[in-house]
């Protein structure tokens, strides 16, 4: 067999002009167990990293030390950092390849952000607990009142607008009232009992008070 | 199960106008069973778009170490 001609692989040169950037956003935690000086030249060297690159740093946020889900490399606690930039595609797997042999880097996300990103700031910290708390009481408070308030607004409606069937209806009631204490007597003959002592009682204290008899109170 | 009209309702866990979740929004811990997995679509009631991209979310919070794997 005559031996294979050897592939050969040429670069294109690519006019940079032409070149599509897309938009990236990189989350980073680094190594927390270091001195304030040595994390201020990491951070600094992270970012040298991506510049080096061609990238160019739009936003960077730290959110700061935060403890983890679980272990990452025998290790509770990270420095979260994140960074939007826009960068040459083609260069992402160096600059991966580059994340991977940093020493101070416990770990990295790349993801590429929708078009119309904006940076927001979400808390973690905030319990969502205390928030569902809260709107069972504001829900509560107005159905109890609901219930209270219909009751005295028919009597407040009725002598203004319908006098003539007032009259009318008020004579029913009071035939319908005759007829439910004929009914209910002999239910509520002991509380009506107490009722007249105390009825008794209080006329002869206005007796007595009165002065009309020989006591001379 | 779920319609168009239906995306409004999960506007606070998507980006603005689009159908994209952020794996840094604290929201999506909701919609992890306490032992850690994702809810299925018929707990959820989220457009598949909406659902696919809300599971993107939680496995990039999870290697973060964001949200937990497991329970």
């Amino acid at each position: 067999m005559p031996p294979k001609a050897k592939k050969t692989v040429k670069k294109e040169e690519v006019n940079p002009e032409d070149i599509e950037l897309v938009q990236y956003e990189i989350m980073a935690i680094l190594d927390p167990d270091v001195t304030v000086d040595q994390h201020d030249k990491n951070f600094v060297a992270l970012k040298k990293i991506v510049t080096d690159l061609g990238g160019t740093i739009s936003h960077e946020e730290e959110w700061g030390k935060r403890e983890f889900a679980y272990t990452i490399k025998k290790k509770t606690h990270g420095y979260y950092i994140v960074m939007n930039l826009e960068m040459d595609p083609a260069q992402m797997p160096e600059l991966n390849a580059q994340f991977r042999i940093t020493n101070y880097l416990v770990r990295n996300l790349i993801i590429k952000t929708p078009t119309g990103y904006t940076n927001l700031t979400y808390d973690w910290d905030a319990e969502p607990e205390v928030i569902e708390k809260k709107k069972p009481v504001v829900k509560k408070a107005p159905v109890a009142k609901k219930e209270v308030a219909p009751e005295p607004e028919p009597v407040k409606e009725i002598p203004t607008e319908e006098v003539a069937e007032v009259t009318e209806k008020a004579e029913k009631t009071e035939e319908a009232e005759a007829t439910k204490e004929v009914a209910e007597k002999p239910a509520e003959e002991k509380v009506k009992g107490g009722e007249k002592q105390l009825e008794k009682l209080d006329e002869k204290l206005e007796e007595l008070l009165s002065g009309d008899d020989d006591l001379n109170l | 199960m779920s319609t168009k009209k239906n995306r409004k309702q999960f506007a606070n866990l998507c980006m603005d106008g689009t159908t994209w979740v952020d794996y840094k929004n604290p929201v999506i811990k909701e919609y992890i069973t306490i032992y850690g997995r994702i809810k299925p679509r018929y707990y959820t009631k989220a457009p598949l778009v909406v659902q696919k991209s809300l599971a993107r979310a939680i496995k990039n919070a999870r290697y973060m170490g964001l949200i937990p794997f497991t329970r």
